[in-house]
């Protein structure tokens, strides 16, 4: 993405207020979509599938935007991707145990 | 990390290297990344253990109001976008638009916490509680864990905010600001995904 560099942007490197601005309303039209995914009536398959592309475009957006990883060095990216990936392990490890 | 950066200080008098703004503030996010991956292992085994028992007590989720917590949703967005444009603000020397951002994110919080004991307080009504079952053990111990995060975070934004008052973040210095930004984003990462997980799934 090109950044508009504006006065005094060498304080810092990251989005400006315009671009946290579009990434709160995405956020919150998301989280809108999600809400409204539980009142409709959906094949469980889709509604998941759903609900969880919505949730991870939500954490993708605040830690690529919010918390700078899109901007900042990207071994703080592996820092982060790298326990989401174990954490996930554990989950879905947990859930095929509890299926016997 | 960019060599470039530092600086050699007192090599003549034997002190050894002396490191660049940058460069520091570089190894207090690194640190503070890898305080965040620890959480990301803590709240994934809870997570895990929460969607067990939501399979195995699924009648328990009738007394969830949906709703409400959507619009609590909402407040931790709202506060984690006040504490992104307050960085800005400090970035640019404004110190009155870091004050008022910290306030508001204290206030949010605040009301966050406040409509989450409502809600506990309803769901107690309704029978689950921390002892009724599985899933009321994992729910309050979960959702309580997240909530003690919050807390912490409103206790931070209000000492930054006296900080702030008192100018101690300036365009140059505000790493301050960012770091507790990285946790308070984390929180709001976190209720991003409890909130799918136990309330709309």
């Amino acid at each position: 993405m090109q950044r508009e560099h504006e006065p005094n942007e060498h304080a810092h490197h990251g989005p400006d207020k315009p671009t946290y601005n579009l990434v709160f309303v995405a956020l919150t039209v998301l989280m809108l979509l999600s809400v409204g995914t539980a009142y409709i009536e959906l094949p469980d398959i889709l509604h998941y599938g759903i609900l969880l592309t919505l949730m991870s475009v939500k954490v993708g957006l605040v830690v690529a935007y919010y918390m700078h990883l899109k901007y900042d060095n990207p071994l703080f990216t592996w820092v982060f991707i790298l326990p989401v990936l174990m954490g996930l392990a554990v989950v879905l490890s947990l859930q095929g145990l509890a299926g016997y | 990390m960019n060599a470039a950066h530092t600086s050699v200080h007192g090599a003549e008098h034997g002190h050894g290297h002396s490191i660049s703004n940058e460069q520091h503030n570089h190894m207090l996010k690194f640190g503070w990344w890898l305080y965040i991956a620890s959480e990301v292992m803590i709240f994934s085994s809870l997570i895990a253990v929460f969607m067990l028992a939501k399979r195995l007590y699924p009648a328990e989720e009738e007394h969830l109001v949906l709703p409400l917590v959507a619009f609590n949703t909402f407040l931790l967005l709202t506060s984690s976008w006040m504490v992104v444009r307050g960085l800005v603000s400090i970035q640019r020397g404004d110190q009155v638009g870091l004050q008022r951002a910290l306030m508001i994110t204290v206030i949010l919080g605040s009301i966050f916490l406040g409509i989450q004991i409502y809600e506990y307080n309803e769901f107690t009504h309704h029978g689950v509680t921390l002892t009724s079952s599985m899933y009321g053990s994992a729910f309050y111990i979960m959702t309580g864990f997240h909530g003690f995060h919050v807390f912490i975070g409103v206790l931070w934004a209000l000492w930054a905010f006296f900080k702030a008052l008192n100018g101690h973040y300036t365009a140059e210095n505000n790493i301050g600001i960012e770091l507790f930004g990285l946790y308070w984003h984390f929180v709001d990462v976190v209720w991003v995904v409890l909130f799918t997980l136990i309330y709309v799934m």
